[in-house]
């Protein structure tokens, strides 16, 4: 036991000793090249946003960049390991908990995710196509490893769509995968965790509370990894490696979320602990709050109205007004401009690094809210079923522009026949059965030509437990339009016994649509470039607000029940069906066997051939005996010998 | 005789047209008992929705039959009442080649209106309202025998292969039909139809006697045998035929570029563009001949949805492992009794293509009332085979009480949830025990028959 114990401690004396000669090696021999711009670089980001009903978004961001070089000091091993293993350009994977509801939050401040797991991943257009599968495979199964969760079923192409047109940054082979049943759990969030350099020990990881994180309304977990391929000899590949998790939570604990009281909260109230400083490697570490640009105004209005008129030259401050305040001042307040559109919302920015105990507050100063409401969103997308009972069903897929005058959308006034542009991608398992010939297209409420609409469409059919049907329309409406309907009707399949989950009755899911927008900018907001220069300070999360939030919208996934079979039946079923395999050929037999009269007749002129055909059987069973018993051929050999037909030389 | 069958002709279509116009086309375009995978309308508008789009209709797993379909219906199938057109002229033409049938084995004036009584079967006029491609299938099986029995050999060899194109078990009737050929058809016909005529037997067949120019139908002496070289000419028809039809399936194929690839036929397989789609995930869907798609997928019993047959729930509760097993198992079955039926009947070569077409209805993955209308509707020109049978009041009022409860099993299981699976099971097995009995009823007649048929043939020799 001792002796295991301490040959143990000497191999890990041995192989720290190894691992830093290794490493001082590879530093000495980088350190020339080890100017600006070959730096690597983490930063961490945390924003902070009120929403109407009482919750509060917080949004962890956090960013890693490498340029190309053999060895790593900030940059996870796992994902170097991950990128050089295998033959991907992007990768993205999420893990959601709960549903992000348009109605009372109003438009996501970054993109929303689907309830359960997504992986979406770009294959480099190189890439054979007979190779594409084994790729996806092991990046599923990779990414499966590297965060503990089930991706590796997406491996079966049964639940995978290979879209063409709603993933447009980059050319390649976009593959993409849903999980809708996934659970998500702190076993997703620890190896994630670990990916960071601080961990959750420091920097703005250490606020994640588990209790906080997963009772949360709506938890989104996400990473993503960029590569740029570089040249073997260079030593490696760039890669940009991005991690959020966005929340939404209470403001304040104990409070009905419904209720229209005003919430005041803080960083420390609602993640049950203050920020332990900076994480130390990080190249900044900022905290911003969002106001949104609703709130501001109705701030701004108050103070109007409050204020004497000509009282002086009252500047508007927009963390400390009549309507309510932050605490404390921030660092530097910016307004926020959303695609060269400015925007009256504010952003208060404060630097972890500076303030290292910070816990920023927001408190009313009014009774109520100040009548803030939830602003109409942009665009919202359901799935949904009609008619699901039953032999035949419709399945829906609707988009409606609710909150249509709203204003980056919307820059100028629409004519009649402005037309926008959509792409849509709907992926239906295989055991819902759609009939392309039955879609439809409604425009508000309104039959419209199919043709009109569609200039582009990429259809994947379906096929018996091997992929799912792939619904890829690019659409234009009439810019007028408030919502827009394709239907198509759909025959449930039925599926064998070992084909049901363990929860058969619960229905089973169809992923969610999704939907993108080829007119707007669709830039992620942050270029690897501009992290290559490292004078400035980019502040990733503050670009990425600065874009486009409708890059993607996703529905919710719905759920199709289809006539399950007994399962307690197998046995009862084969002997059932059986009996009556057994009485067919039981009565066939009789019947055809059956002498008649006739036969009787000829049996005179019959005997010789059943006689020939007895002595025939004999020794057709004699052969078979001989072949089958060695014995009886020896005894036969050597009676026959014996007998003197037979001459076997004998030694 | 004609001008009966022309009102009651107009009286079957019209019953139709009604039905279609009054709506119960998509009420009963989606039962399980009217289409199957293979034989559904809505799986041929959707096989010509994807050619519309230039993908090939054995995309995916969307249509299932054979490629000549869709040009039957390429013109009309998106319009509600035109898209049956094609199968209510199968449906009269059915019920015209029966009726010449009846005419020409000169059946007794009760036994003559066969045609009607198809036309107006429930069974037909349903499956032709709903759309089941199974009416067309029933019409070459017709022309088949009907070419037998006028001794057509090329019209017999088309109707054969056409309906195993189109459907496959057909082709189990090629045996009878062979030894049909083999021993010639009048001698054939005489004994099946008028072996046990009582009285009748005596007398020269009238209607036989239209036919064949020597009349040598005394139903007593052996007639000579037609022997081999009719049937070495029939075979080649066969292969003519099925190769025909095969070619012409690649020709309406050859617009897809997934299937002119994979062409046996038109031959640029190895070519270079080809080669980049082989192996292609994205052209998964389409890696496949037609014939895999269609007699492959029938073979391989790969939808499980519900229908009148004996596969569905077996498969559905059906360990994998035993899978393959239990296919050949029954698949085999529908081959089992094919070769003791022509030993042990030797002479009576349509009645076993009747048993066949029982068996066929019986052992089909995919059966639907087609099927069942198929063999119902020769029945009536073997008189001698009903007054054998007994048991009519018992078959006639257990398969209504099936008919009613069928769809009511259904209804209550996949419509109103407040039943499972084992109710519409438990049908179908009764239905599969109901054939059985049937089946052997008819074996029983025709071997009583013959029996009969040699005692009195020993009473003419000893006269």
């Amino acid at each position: 036991m001792a002796r295991t114990a301490i040959a143990t401690a000497f191999l890990r004396v041995a192989f720290l000793a190894l691992l830093t000669v290794y490493a001082a090696l590879g530093f000495t021999a980088e350190h020339p090249k080890q100017a600006h711009g070959d730096r690597e670089r983490f930063e961490e980001e945390l924003l902070i946003k009120p929403l109407p009903d009482g919750h509060v978004l917080l949004h962890f961001h956090f960013t890693h960049w490498t340029p190309a070089k053999k060895h790593h000091q900030l940059f996870p091993r796992a994902a170097d390991q991950l990128s050089q293993a295998l033959d991907f350009e992007e990768a993205e994977v999420s893990f959601t908990r709960g549903r992000w509801d348009n109605r009372r939050w109003g438009d996501p401040a970054v993109p929303a995710k689907p309830m359960g797991a997504e992986l979406i991943a770009r294959f480099p257009s190189s890439l054979a196509a007979p190779e594409l599968p084994s790729a996806w495979g092991n990046l599923t199964h990779a990414f499966s490893g590297l965060l503990c969760s089930s991706l590796n079923f997406l491996e079966r192409s049964e639940m995978v769509a290979l879209p063409e047109f709603v993933f447009k940054r980059e050319a390649g082979s976009w593959v993409h995968g849903l999980l809708p049943k996934e659970a998500v759990c702190t076993e997703n969030l620890t190896p994630w965790l670990k990916l960071l350099p601080c961990g959750d020990s420091h920097g703005l990881a250490a606020l994640m509370d588990r209790h906080v994180l997963y009772s949360a309304d709506y938890h989104s977990l996400h990473t993503h990894i960029e590569v740029t391929r570089g040249h073997p000899s260079n030593g490696g590949n760039e890669q940009l490696l991005t991690q959020t998790l966005t929340l939404v939570v209470r403001g304040s604990h104990g409070m009905s979320s419904l209720s229209a009281r005003p919430s005041n909260w803080s960083l420390s109230s609602i993640m049950a602990s203050p920020p332990k400083g900076a994480c130390a490697v990080a190249s900044q570490s900022q905290v911003y709050v969002q106001i949104p640009g609703q709130l501001v105004d109705r701030a701004k209005g108050v103070e109007e109205v409050d204020t004497v008129p000509g009282g002086g030259d009252h500047t508007f401050s927009a963390h400390n007004n009549a309507l309510y305040i932050v605490d404390p001042a921030p660092n530097k307040t910016l307004k926020l401009t959303t695609m060269g559109v400015a925007t009256s919302d504010a952003i208060l920015v404060y630097d972890l690094e500076v303030n290292s105990s910070l816990d920023p507050a927001f408190s009313w100063r009014v009774a109520g809210n100040g009548g803030w409401e939830p602003r109409g969103v942009q665009c919202e997308v359901h799935t949904y079923i009609r008619n699901g009972q039953g032999e035949s069903g419709g399945l829906v897929v609707e988009v409606g522009w609710t909150g249509a005058g709203s204003a980056p959308s919307r820059p100028r006034g629409l004519l009649r026949h402005e037309l926008k542009k959509l792409c849509l991608l709907q992926t239906v398992p295989w055991f819902v059965r759609v009939w392309i010939h039955t879609m439809r297209m409604l425009v508000d409420g309104q039959d419209y030509p199919t043709a009109r609409a569609v200039y582009k469409h990429m259809l994947g059919m379906s096929q018996d437990r091997k992929a799912p049907a792939m619904l890829e329309l690019c659409l234009q409406v009439p810019a007028t339009a408030s919502s827009m309907a394709i239907t198509v009707d759909f025959t449930p399949a039925f599926l064998s016994v070992t084909e049901h989950p363990p929860d058969a009755h619960r229905g089973f899911d169809i992923p969610p649509a999704l939907v993108t927008f080829p007119d707007e900018d669709d830039s992620t907001g942050v270029r690897a470039e501009d992290l290559k220069k490292p004078s400035e300070s980019i502040q990733v999360l503050l670009q990425l607000l600065q874009h486009s939030q409708r890059k993607y919208v996703y529905s919710q996934g719905t759920l199709v029940s289809l006539a399950t079979p007994d399962f307690s039946m197998p046995y009862n079923v084969c002997c059932l069906t059986s009996t009556v395999l057994a009485i067919y050929i039981g009565a066939m037999l009789k019947a055809l066997v059956k002498r008649t009269d006739a036969d009787e007749t000829n049996e005179g002129r019959e005997w010789r051939k059943r006689l020939a055909g007895g002595v025939l059987l004999m020794i057709l069973m004699m052969c078979w005996v001989l072949y089958m018993d060695p014995e009886t051929r020896a005894q036969l050999v050597q009676w026959l010998t014996d007998v003197g037909i037979l001459h076997v030389q004998t030694n | 005789m004609a001008g009966i069958l022309d009102r009651r002709i107009w009286c079957g279509v019209a019953l139709r047209t009604l039905l279609a116009g009054l709506g119960a086309a998509p009420r009963l375009v989606g039962r399980v008992e009217i289409a199957s995978p293979l034989s559904s309308l809505v799986r041929v508008r959707e096989g010509l929705a994807l050619g519309d789009q230039g993908l090939s209709p054995y995309t995916g797993d969307a249509y299932h039959g054979p490629p000549l379909a869709l040009s039957v219906f390429s013109g009309v199938a998106r319009h509600p009442l035109w898209s049956l057109a094609p199968l209510i002229a199968a449906d009269v033409a059915s019920a015209a080649l029966l009726s010449r049938l009846a005419q020409l084995w000169g059946l007794s004036p009760g036994w003559k209106s066969a045609g009607v009584l198809y036309l107006l079967n429930p069974l037909t006029v349903l499956a032709c309202v709903g759309g089941s491609l199974g009416s067309i299938e029933n019409l070459l099986v017709y022309v088949s025998i009907y070419g037998g029995a006028t001794s057509n050999i090329p019209l017999c060899a088309f109707g054969l292969a056409a309906a195993a194109y189109w459907g496959l078990h057909p082709l189990l009737l090629m045996l009878p039909l062979c030894q049909l050929m083999y021993i010639g058809v009048e001698p054939a016909t005489v004994i099946c139809i008028h072996g046990l005529t009582g009285g009748s037997a005596h007398q020269p067949a009238e209607g036989l006697s239209r036919f064949s120019p020597v009349p040598t139908a005394r139903g007593r002496e052996k007639p000579p045998r037609k022997g081999w070289p009719g049937l070495l000419l029939f075979l080649c028809y066969v292969a003519f035929w099925i190769a025909f039809l095969c070619v012409l399936s690649e020709v309406a194929l050859r617009k897809f570029k997934e299937h002119s690839c994979r062409s046996w036929v038109l031959g640029i397989r190895g070519s270079a563009e080809c080669a980049e789609h082989a192996d292609d995930w994205r052209y998964r869907s389409a890696a496949k001949h037609w014939m895999a798609e269609t007699y492959g997928f029938m073979l391989r019993v790969e939808d499980l949805t519900p229908n009148i047959g004996l596969f569905w729930y077996f498969f559905t509760e059906m360990f994998d492992n035993f899978r393959s097993f239990f296919i050949f198992v029954f698949h085999s079955l529908s081959v089992l009794f094919l070769v003791p039926m022509m030993v042990r009947m030797p002479e009576q070569p349509l009645v076993i293509a009747v048993l066949q077409c029982i068996i066929n209805a019986l052992f089909k993955p995919y059966p639907t009332i087609s099927d069942i209308a198929l063999y119902m509707g020769l029945l009536p020109l073997f008189p001698v085979l009903m007054r054998h049978f007994q048991w009519w009041f018992f078959m006639c009022n257990s398969f209504l009480l099936l008919a009613v409860l069928g769809p009511a099993m259904w209804h209550q299981w996949i419509q109103v949830g407040s039943a499972n699976s084992n109710f519409f099971y438990s049908i179908t097995l009764l239905l599969a025990i109901w054939q059985v009995v049937l089946l052997v009823m008819l074996v029983d007649a025709a071997l009583s028959k013959g029996q009969n048929l040699e005692k009195e043939s020993q009473k003419t020799k000893a006269e």
